[in-house]
């Protein structure tokens, strides 16, 4: 008798970041604690466990989507993500199955208190032509666009600190937010509440209709609360029209980043002898001071640097070199381009795959993949380089998966191909991964427009100049500590 | 060295949403768009084709497309994108074609024809026929437009109903409902174009008259007899509505004097929120064939008003039957390399007297050419010829073609 396939084992997609934590709590409490899974582990996977389930670590907004795709039965994510994923798929196979114990969640419309709008006050429309609006929710934000009637906007779909855009870079920002009241704490006015929500448990469809998920879903069900998620399109707008803010061309505006890159930054400009008030090593404000008068600065993410200088807003940005080539592989003729090498924050790129992989080389990997009868799924944070790569290997049918974080999850089940970065691999060795081939050495960099708006091109000069000194000064440093370890080594010998 | 990988051989499926046309559909597209082509010529409609991409901002600036639309369409960053502008494919024919005449400087009148596919969410491409009469003048052009479509629909054999109704309607029961806050009077605005007139039912709870009028308009079809009725309710009940209720008796009544089935029809969604005037329908084997009105263009040099329609030609060409084939008639074979040129200067011979020659064996030709180092044979079913001439493959070909 011909033996039967044995059935996928049940999925459970959880969230990393702040709700790893609290998410980690109540399985525990309602046994179903996930080895691995507490605070402070590095480890984003299991392998199916004593319940026969396995589950995997995600970004939030990653959950819906794995969900929705059938590669996980359940999630337990933020409901804003459910509803930015239907916002503008809402025929995806996710239900909400009941909503946890947790932070609540609200998305804002909001502007900067210059804007002439009070609190509640949703702007006179016809106000609104060519508006810019900052958000990580651009689907949601699209959704009250289009209620909104916005005749022509600019939507700046953002990796974060959204905060940060109004009013000199952002006339209105969507942001998602605890409350009104944290809304305010960001310097921000809160004008239409889009949507409220929690933590929620979240089903594929079929899932739910087909196999047995009560392994999961009994025990968490005891501890489902009576919370709803709501979307409000706002139906009223008052008269009062919005007050923008341009940029100053008269200043040369810098973008400094934020998160992982920026004791990296830190240290290229201590090298160069810039301190910027509010800009530490760990710590920043939103806008440091220069010492440098003429400079205006603003931290925003790394990420969103390449487009922003592009777009003008800003003429010059530290970012990096694996941020500026992933925007060109989507927009080749962008009007930015990398003004010095900081040769700091060094690390590789490559095609990762999980150590069971029969290759050791890409060479070796191509004939397995060009074999596989079915797109070769790569996931990435970088699609664009993802994209580049797989086209530089003529590789013939592929499925780039863009994803949000915690992407060594993703190998070997839900993707055969990572385009990751590493800097010293730790993080995939604990996931039982591997890099083939690097492809690309990355290293944090000063990106400017290629036609600055700024009229104050003399800073531009004297600041290149001052980072260049400061690049030149570490190299000589490097090799004088080198010189003095190898002298060292020689005495030693001796 | 190079890494790359082979090829596979691995079928890549067809994007979601867009369709083939193979010989035997496109044979009958070919039939529904040259009727199209033919009846709109008539009453001189010159043709024009847009781009398939578009600026996002077009539709958006046009106000036309409802929230659920905008979330339908194919929106994505060009090559530009890192601007935060983006582009859309082709929602609708309408807002593209009268921004091309206002990029080209058309003078108004200006009667444009157009067959081009749209793309829209889960139905992805659809191909139309349609036109846009840029400046037509009031009932006039309601009825050329008709007319057009009507033809079309005739020309193809195929049975048509026509339903009509009155966006201004719809307007002035919204305009009756008070609503003083323009986000609101947009969202009841949404809603009328999504579910025609019936959208407005209750905001009027407390207004007998109008109920009255609302209750008999949403009543179902009825003869063209129904508005004169509606205008006596309208008088009192919506007073906004007794005008265009007029000008959609004028139009109703050239049409049934014409011999046309004309049906007033209050529940018809109106689809898109450029309508402003006349709208209509055309229906036939179960469903739309196409739907087309007056509306008002958006956009600096706009002209104040015009019609249109787009005919589902999808669903028409599915509906014509079968074409003809169109293959080679006439299959030239060389016996040998050295044959190709005569074989080739052959085929261009019989091209030239409109006779369709190809080379190599061709499924259904009706004769079959040999070109040998001792001349050419011609075969065909009922007889053949030896060595023939020239002229004698030709003349044989065309009594066969």
């Amino acid at each position: 008798m011909k033996p039967q396939p044995q059935p996928k084992p049940l999925g459970l997609a959880v969230p990393t970041g702040a709700l790893r934590e609290p998410v980690g709590d109540l399985l525990a409490a309602r046994g179903l604690a996930l080895d691995g899974y507490e605070a402070g582990s590095r480890l984003l996977r299991s392998e199916v466990n004593e319940r026969g389930f396995r589950f995997r670590v995600f970004r939030e907004r990653d959950i819906p989507i794995q969900v929705a795709l059938g590669n996980y039965d359940l999630g337990i994510c933020g409901d804003v993500w459910i509803a930015e994923l239907r916002a503008r798929f809402p025929g995806q196979q996710v239900a909400r199955v009941g909503a946890l114990p947790g932070p609540a969640t609200e998305v804002w419309l909001c502007a900067a208190p210059g804007a002439g709008l009070e609190a509640g006050q949703v702007p006179d429309p016809a106000s609104l032509d060519g508006v810019r609006l900052a958000t990580e929710l651009p689907n949601l934000t699209d959704l009250l666009a289009s209620r909104l009637r916005l005749p022509r906007y600019t939507l700046l779909d953002l990796y974060g600190s959204v905060e940060a855009y109004p009013p000199e870079d952002a006339d209105l920002a969507v942001v998602a937010v605890a409350d009104a009241a944290a809304v305010e704490a960001l310097g921000l006015t809160p004008l239409h509440r889009l949507f409220r929500g929690g933590v929620a448990v979240v089903a594929n469809a079929d899932s739910l209709r087909s196999r047995d998920c009560s392994a999961v879903i009994e025990p968490l069900s005891a501890a489902f609360v009576p919370s709803e998620a709501s979307l409000t399109l706002p139906d009223r707008a008052s008269d009062a029209p919005l007050r923008r803010t341009a940029r100053d061309a008269g200043v040369l505006r810098l973008a400094l980043p934020d998160g992982h890159a920026q004791r990296h930054t830190f240290a290229a400009l201590a090298d160069a002898g810039l301190a910027f008030d509010g800009y530490g090593e760990r710590d920043c404000v939103r806008r440091p001071v220069s010492p440098i008068e003429g400079i205006e600065v603003k931290v925003v993410r790394p990420q969103d640097m390449p487009a922003l200088v592009a777009m003008g807003a800003f003429d010059v940005a530290v970012s990096g070199v694996d941020r500026l080539r992933e925007h060109l592989a989507f927009f080749p003729g962008s009007p930015v381009e990398m003004a010095l090498d900081l040769r700091r924050s060094r690390y590789r790129i490559g095609p990762v795959v999980h150590n069971d992989f029969p290759a050791e080389t890409t060479q070796e990997a191509l004939a397995i993949w060009s074999r596989l009868g079915r797109p070769v799924r790569i996931a990435s944070e970088f699609p664009g380089l993802a994209e580049e790569w797989a086209r530089g290997l003529r590789l013939p049918h592929t499925a780039i998966i863009p994803i949000a974080g915690a992407s060594e999850a993703f190998v070997p089940e839900d993707a055969d191909i990572l385009i990751e970065g590493t800097e010293t691999g730790t993080s995939l060795r604990v996931n039982n991964l591997r890099m083939l081939d690097p492809f690309l050495d990355s290293t944090n960099c000063v990106i400017a427009a290629t036609e600055p708006r700024t009229s104050r091109l003399d800073l531009l000069e004297l600041l290149l100049e001052r980072l260049r000194e400061g690049v030149r000064a570490a190299a000589a440093e490097e090799e004088e500590a080198e010189a003095g370890a190898l002298a060292q080594g020689a005495g030693g010998g001796a | 060295m190079t890494e790359t990988a082979t090829p596979s051989a691995t079928p890549v499926p067809r994007a979601r949403g867009m369709r083939d046309l193979p010989p035997e559909r496109m044979r009958a597209f070919r039939r529904v768009e040259d009727a199209f082509r033919r009846v709109a010529r008539q009453w001189g409609y010159e043709e024009i084709r847009t781009p398939t991409v578009e600026s996002y901002s077009l539709f958006t600036s046009a106000g036309a497309l409802s929230p659920e639309m905008l979330a339908g369409a194919y929106t994505f960053l060009d090559w530009d994108g890192w601007s935060g502008e983006r582009v859309m494919l082709r929602y609708d024919s309408t807002i593209p074609v009268a921004r091309a005449a206002a990029d080209a400087g058309i003078e108004l009148p200006a009667r444009l024809l157009y067959v081009q596919s749209v793309f829209r969410g889960a139905e992805g491409e659809e191909w139309q026929c349609g036109l846009e009469y840029l400046g037509a003048p009031p009932v006039a052009g309601d009825l050329e437009a008709l007319a057009v479509a009507a033809d079309t629909v005739a020309a193809l054999d195929l049975p048509c109903d026509l339903r009509l109704t009155h966006a201004g309607v719809a307007r002035a029961a919204v305009d009756a409902a008070g609503l003083s806050d323009a986000l609101a009077r947009r969202a009841l605005l949404d809603d009328v174009a999504g579910n025609g007139l019936a959208a407005v039912r209750e905001a009027f709870a407390e207004q007998p008259g109008a109920r009255a009028f609302l209750r008999a308009a949403l009543g179902g079809p009825g003869e063209p007899a129904l508005v004169g009725n509606l205008i006596a309710l309208a008088r009192t009940g919506l007073p906004g509505a007794v005008a265009p209720l007029e000008e959609l008796r004028e139009v109703a009544a050239a049409l049934t004097e014409t011999g046309r089935a004309v049906a007033i029809d209050f529940t018809l969604p109106l689809d898109f929120d450029y309508y402003s005037g006349v709208t209509w329908e055309l229906r036939g084997e179960g469903g739309a064939w196409g739907r087309g009105g007056r509306y008002q263009p958006a956009g600096a040099g706009a002209p104040a008003s015009a019609c249109g329609f787009a005919l589902d030609a999808d669903r028409l060409s599915a509906h014509a039957g079968d074409a003809p084939t169109r293959g080679a008639s006439v299959a030239i074979v060389a016996e040998r390399e050295a044959g190709l040129a005569d074989a080739l200067r052959l085929a261009s011979t019989l091209h030239g007297h409109g006779i369709s020659a190809a080379l190599g064996d061709a499924r259904g030709a009706t004769v079959r050419l040999v070109v040998g180092p001792e001349g050419i044979t011609a075969t065909a079913s009922d007889s053949s010829l030896e060595r023939a001439t020239l002229d004698e493959v030709v003349r044989f070909a065309l009594q066969r073609k």
